[in-house]
C-alpha cells in the first residue's frame, strides 16, 4: 500500500513537471531508472500505466509512446553489454541517444500523420531532452532510494 | 497496432479516456488551489473593497466586450442583407466558461495545445470553438468526459476561414507557432486587404459561427513571384495570459442565408 501511494505522488509529481516543461518527459528516465535498479516487477506494471498518460495527454495519435518507450529500454539493454549502468558515460551516451531517438520517432509519426510542425520546435525538444535526462536520472535515482524503495520484512 | 488504431481509433478513445482524465484530475486540484488562494490574496487581503469592485467592473466589462462583438457582427450583417427577403435569423450562441488547467504535457504534445476543465460531459464536442472576449482561441481537438485540448490558433495545422472586417475579402488563417505572425493564405492580388483591419471568421468552415474576431493584419505585402498577396496577421488573444475561455454551443450556423433568400 505503501508503495503504491509513492508511485501514485512520483506519477503525480511528473505530470506537473511536464506541464510546467512542455515537451519533456519524466516516466522514460523514471523507467529506466527501475530497469538500473533491476525492479522489473514496478517497472512491468508501470509502463502501460505511463504510456496510456502520455498518449492521453498528447496530441498525436497512439503510438509514439510506445515507440519512444520501446526504443529507450532497447538502447538501456545494448548500452549495458559494453558499459556499466552505474557509469557517467552511459548516462551520457543515453541522454544523447535518446535525444536522438526522440528526434527520429517525433519526426517518423509527423510525417505519418502528416502534420506540419517547424523543424526548430522538434529540435530543440530533442536537445532539452539530452540536456535534462542526467539530471532526471539523477533527481529519480535519489527519490527512488529515498523513498520509493519497498520495506523488506524480515522472515 | 498503428495501422489499426488509424483505422478504428480504440486506442486514441482509450488513451483519451484514461490517460487525460488522469492529467485532468490531477492538475484540476492543484489549479483550483493556486486560484482560490489569489482570489483569497486579491479579495480579502490586498485591498479589500477595491479588487471585489474591480473583479465586478472586469466581469462586466467582459459581458459588455461580447455584447458589443455580437452587436457588431449583427449590424454589419443586416446592413449587407437588408435587400435580401427571407435571409435566416441569426444563430443563438450558448457560451460555456471554462478554466485553463495545463498547457502542452509530454512529448506526444507537439500541437500547441493547450487543455481546459470541461468535456464531453459539458457538452464540448470535437472542433467546439473557444475564444474568450478579445478573439478567438482555437477550437477543441481531443475531448475526454471531463477535460479537453484546444489547439491554438498560432499552431501550424490550424487553418481558420477569415474575412477581413473592412475589406470583406477573404482568406484562410494559418497558425506558424508560438510567438510568430499568423498568415493570411490565399488572398488574391486584386482584392483590398487593409493594414490594420481586424479579421473575423467568415463561418465558412460550419465549425466557427460568422463575425467573431480572431486576429489584426500587420503587414500586407504583394509579391511579384505569386497569385497571393502576403499577409501577416497577429491573434488578439495572448493565450499565455489567459485563465478562462469560453466554449461556444451554437446549434445552426448562418453560412448561407442567400440560398435561403427567395428570387
Amino acid at each position: 500500500m505503501r508503495i503504491l501511494s509513492w508511485w501514485v505522488f512520483f506519477t503525480a509529481v511528473c505530470i506537473w513537471v511536464q506541464n510546467s516543461l512542455p515537451g519533456i518527459d519524466c516516466f522514460g528516465p523514471a523507467l529506466l531508472v527501475l530497469l538500473h535498479l533491476q525492479r522489473y516487477k514496478e517497472a512491468v506494471w508501470l509502463t502501460p500505466v505511463w504510456i496510456v498518460i502520455n498518449e492521453g495527454a498528447g496530441t498525436l495519435a497512439f503510438g509514439l509512446s510506445v515507440l519512444w518507450i520501446g526504443g529507450l529500454v532497447l538502447v538501456f539493454f545494448i548500452l549495458c553489454q559494453y558499459l556499466s549502468s552505474s557509469n557517467f558515460a552511459f548516462l551520457l551516451t543515453l541522454s544523447v541517444l535518446a535525444g536522438i531517438w526522440q528526434l527520429a520517432t517525433l519526426r517518423l509519426m509527423l510525417t505519418l500523420q502528416e502534420l506540419n510542425i517547424p523543424a526548430d520546435q522538434i529540435v530543440l525538444q530533442s536537445i532539452q531532452t539530452t540536456l535534462l535526462f542526467p539530471l532526471l536520472w539523477v533527481a529519480m535515482l535519489t527519490a527512488f532510494k529515498r523513498w520509493g524503495q519497498p520495506r523488506h520484512v524480515s522472515p | 497496432m498503428y495501422t489499426w488504431n488509424w483505422k478504428t481509433g480504440h486506442l486514441d478513445r482509450l488513451a483519451r479516456y484514461t490517460g487525460l482524465e488522469i492529467v485532468g484530475g490531477v492538475l484540476a486540484p492543484g489549479k483550483w488551489v493556486h486560484r482560490r488562494a489569489h482570489a483569497l490574496w486579491d479579495s480579502y487581503i490586498h485591498l479589500h473593497q477595491a479588487q471585489e469592485h474591480n473583479v465586478a467592473l472586469q466581469k462586466e466589462i467582459q459581458n459588455l466586450k461580447l455584447e458589443v462583438i455580437r452587436l457588431r457582427k449583427e449590424a454589419q450583417t443586416a446592413s449587407r442583407l437588408r435587400k435580401l427577403l427571407h435571409f435566416s435569423p441569426p444563430p443563438e450562441w450558448e457560451f460555456q466558461g471554462a478554466d485553463i488547467i495545463g498547457s502542452r504535457i509530454g512529448p506526444n504534445a507537439v500541437l500547441q495545445t493547450v487543455t481546459i476543465n470541461k468535456g464531453s460531459r459539458d457538452g464540448i464536442r470535437q472542433n467546439t470553438p473557444i475564444l474568450t472576449p478579445d478573439g478567438v482561441v482555437g477550437r477543441t481537438n481531443q475531448v475526454s468526459p471531463h477535460f479537453s485540448t484546444v489547439l491554438l490558433i498560432t499552431d501550424p495545422n490550424s487553418n481558420i476561414p477569415v474575412r477581413g472586417q473592412r475589406s470583406r475579402t477573404n482568406g484562410i488563417l494559418r497558425g506558424q507557432g508560438l510567438r510568430r505572425q499568423l498568415q493570411v493564405k490565399h488572398v488574391p492580388q486584386n482584392s483590398p486587404m487593409y493594414e490594420d483591419e481586424v479579421l473575423v471568421t467568415s463561418g465558412l468552415d460550419g465549425l466557427f459561427p460568422k463575425g467573431l474576431p480572431v486576429a489584426r493584419v500587420e503587414k500586407v505585402t504583394i509579391s511579384d513571384l505569386s497569385l497571393f498577396k502576403d499577409v501577416q496577421a497577429r491573434s488578439l488573444v495572448d493565450v499565455k495570459q489567459q485563465e478562462e475561455v469560453l466554449a461556444i454551443q451554437c446549434t445552426k450556423i448562418d453560412s448561407a442565408p442567400v440560398q435561403n433568400a427567395k428570387p
